[in-house]
């Protein structure tokens, strides 16, 4: 019985590592953290405020049916207030005001100063990218993943991500180019409870060479919503 | 004019009505434009144009909206495109936007009252943008809104997907055609028949229901491609003129504006990080006039209209975009007021200079007569509403070339935009 017990605490003590490296794959870690950041793959709207170094502000509101169809409506500053961008899958289509007639644009295409396109509406990096855990980072409180994009349509060819340990928040994420050239780094914070779980509502960009270079996104007003088909047509954005 | 003006304060009282109401959203928003030019060419001298738009929206419920658009343009040039060193000219010229009443339900949109539509998924020239009329005295650089002028039209669009398929199906009819704002026909006939004025009698937009357009469009997206095939019938927007009486200096003429029938296609596709792009647009006996004997005739001809555009992803803030275009008619005559064919190349370089500062660099070239423009600028927003711009366009080439005719308006400028809401 004493040899049994012994070896069930040796077969445990010896199982405990391998339990902890296999107790969740890097891609469930994504997962999780893309919940931190947003409803998840749940119809709902939300608005995002972006200000650069100068103070500078420009306000979106996000209609978001899916990870695959998202409806970006900026709203100030007035001069370019009614600028839609429509995400659908992998496509992408502007509508401005003047121009009357929504226009395809490629996904790497900017919308505001240091800010891409897929940071406001395309936000889920499950969806996009394949992630592996970074095994060389001597951290304690957080993991350290690299993610790889599926195919070369997404945003940014490869982000590396800290997530922490403890609740799956994301914490940092600096984002490379499909050439490997690293080009942002961006911080998550100020978690706040939202539709009964603490998410990220801040996530600070900071140009990877120009480090005064820097734009502050606040994520707030979530609603699960319902929205029709006909939202994300791109046929209907002059309407 | 009566019935556009009952329309117009229809709109205004329904909108106003409504403006109090709990459940509507009502806003009010607009823009003042000024720009100052120094014409370079010959004129060398100063012209200044301002533009304004008041604008008020209503959406009574979620489905039923109202927009009411009041538009106003002053002038005072010192040289145009037909010729330099004329004396001073002031304008002025207050017009109706925008106004019309839309209802929207889940799967189709039904637009009634004046509006702008446009068709197409290329730019630099808009071939398929052939529903609005236009205003040709703007130049090739012009905002493309600034140019277009709005169509009394029953616009009903119907959306559908299936699968990953999205796409719509569109119905246009207007019972009150339009004519574009043409350029002086000293600009076509006066390289034929220089130092000859001619006047011109203006045709008058028919009265409401006497003519009637119409026309359709089947749209589609799949996959990184969209695609429309449309087709219009209506009033050559263009007129061509016709030979009333002549004297050793002047010859006297009338428009008119025939019936003619357009269809096209519009494609756009994405390849990697470019967008590959094209409209190609038919149009069946559009009449072109030339003389013959020294007296002004006309004759029908088929025009076939095709532009292509490759656009560059951004790299280190820097974007392109390269168009070509052609204009091709069947026949031609001799001393015919159009060529054969109409060939451009256009280079456009931007520089994303941040915080949405544009530093912007084209240059289109003819190539069957050849001719040349230049235009560059920077766009500077000062504020959340004043964006201020300043820069040049420069028109060259041979006599015959169609881009050396708007030599006279070769200018460096500068402008202020302020968009405001009350």
């Amino acid at each position: 019985m004493k040899m049994s017990v012994r070896s069930w605490v040796l077969s445990c003590l010896l199982l405990v590592p391998s339990l902890s490296l296999a107790e969740i794959a890097p891609n469930e870690i994504v997962k999780k953290a893309d919940l931190k950041r947003g409803l998840g793959n749940v119809s709902h709207s939300f608005n995002v405020s972006v200000s650069d170094q100068d103070n500078k502000k420009e306000m979106f509101h996000v209609y978001f049916k899916d990870v695959n169809n998202t409806l970006t409506e900026q709203t100030e500053p007035e001069r370019a207030r009614g600028r839609k961008l429509l995400m659908k899958d992998y496509d992408i289509w502007m509508f401005t005001p003047n121009i009357k007639k929504a226009i395809r644009i490629s996904l790497e295409q900017k919308l505001t100063g240091q800010v891409s396109n897929g940071d406001i509406a395309r936000t889920n990096y499950a969806e996009d990218y394949d992630a592996t855990m970074l095994e060389d980072k001597k951290d304690t409180e957080n993991y350290h993943l690299d993610l790889r994009a599926k195919n070369k349509k997404v945003t940014y060819g490869r982000i590396e991500y800290v997530v922490s340990k403890k609740e799956y928040a994301p914490v940092e994420a600096t984002f490379f180019a499909l050439s490997g050239k690293p080009l942002k780094r961006a911080k998550f914070s100020d978690f706040k409870n939202i539709q009964g779980m603490s998410r990220s509502t801040k996530m600070v960009i900071t140009d990877y060479l120009q480090k005064d270079k820097q734009s502050t996104l606040i994520f707030q007003d979530h609603k699960p919503e319902k929205f029709s088909d006909s939202l994300f047509n791109k046929e209907g954005l002059e309407f | 004019m009566i019935k556009k003006k009952t329309f117009f304060t229809l709109m205004a009282l329904l909108l106003s009505s409504h403006a109090k109401a709990e459940d509507t959203q009502y806003q009010m928003r607009g823009y003042l434009f000024a720009r100052l030019s120094h014409y370079t060419e010959e004129a060398k001298n100063y012209g200044q144009q301002t533009r304004g738009q008041l604008e008020q929206t209503a959406a009574f419920t979620s489905s039923f909206f109202a927009m009411n658009q009041l538009r106003w343009n002053a002038n005072s040039i010192n040289a145009d495109l037909s010729r330099a060193n004329l004396p001073k000219k002031e304008s002025f010229e207050i017009y109706l936007g925008e106004n019309f009443l839309k209802y929207k339900s889940e799967h189709w949109v039904a637009q009634l009252g004046y509006q702008e539509v446009v068709w197409g998924e290329a730019f630099g020239f808009n071939y398929a943008d052939l529903i609005s009329p236009k205003d040709l005295r703007e130049t090739l650089y012009s905002d493309a809104d600034i140019a277009r002028r709005p169509l009394l039209l029953a616009n009903l669009k119907t959306l559908f997907s299936f699968g990953d398929v999205t796409g719509s199906f569109q119905l246009l009819y207007s019972p009150e055609p339009r004519f574009s704002k043409t350029l002086p026909v000293e600009v076509y006939a006066n390289e034929i028949v220089p130092d000859i004025t001619f006047n011109v009698t203006k045709e008058k937009t028919p009265k409401l229901f006497k003519e009637s357009e119409f026309g359709g469009k089947a749209s589609l997206s799949y996959s990184g491609l969209d695609l429309s095939v449309f087709g219009f019938s209506y009033l050559d927007r263009d007129p061509h003129y016709v030979f009333d009486s002549a004297t050793l200096t002047s010859i006297n003429v009338h428009e008119e504006h025939n019936k003619i029938q357009s269809t096209g296609a519009a494609l756009s596709k994405t390849i990697g990080d470019f967008v590959f792009r094209t409209d190609v647009v038919f149009t069946k006996d559009k009449m072109v006039n030339y003389l013959e004997n020294n007296l002004l005739r006309f004759y029908p001809t088929d025009f076939l209209n095709y532009v292509v555009s490759i656009d560059s992803p951004t790299y280190n803030d820097y974007s392109g975009v390269l168009i070509f275009a052609s204009s091709t008619i069947k026949e031609v005559q001799p001393l015919s007021f159009r060529e054969k064919n109409e060939k451009y190349i256009i280079g456009k370089l931007t520089k994303n200079l941040g915080q949405d500062k544009t530093f912007e660099l084209s240059y289109t070239h003819e190539l069957e007569q050849t001719g040349r423009t230049v235009q560059t600028f920077i766009n500077w927003p000062i504020n959340n509403t004043t964006d201020l711009k300043l820069g040049g366009q420069f028109y060259s080439g041979d006599d015959n070339s169609n881009l050396n005719k708007y030599k006279n308006i070769s200018s460096v400028f500068f402008s202020l935009k302020n968009y405001f809401q009350l």
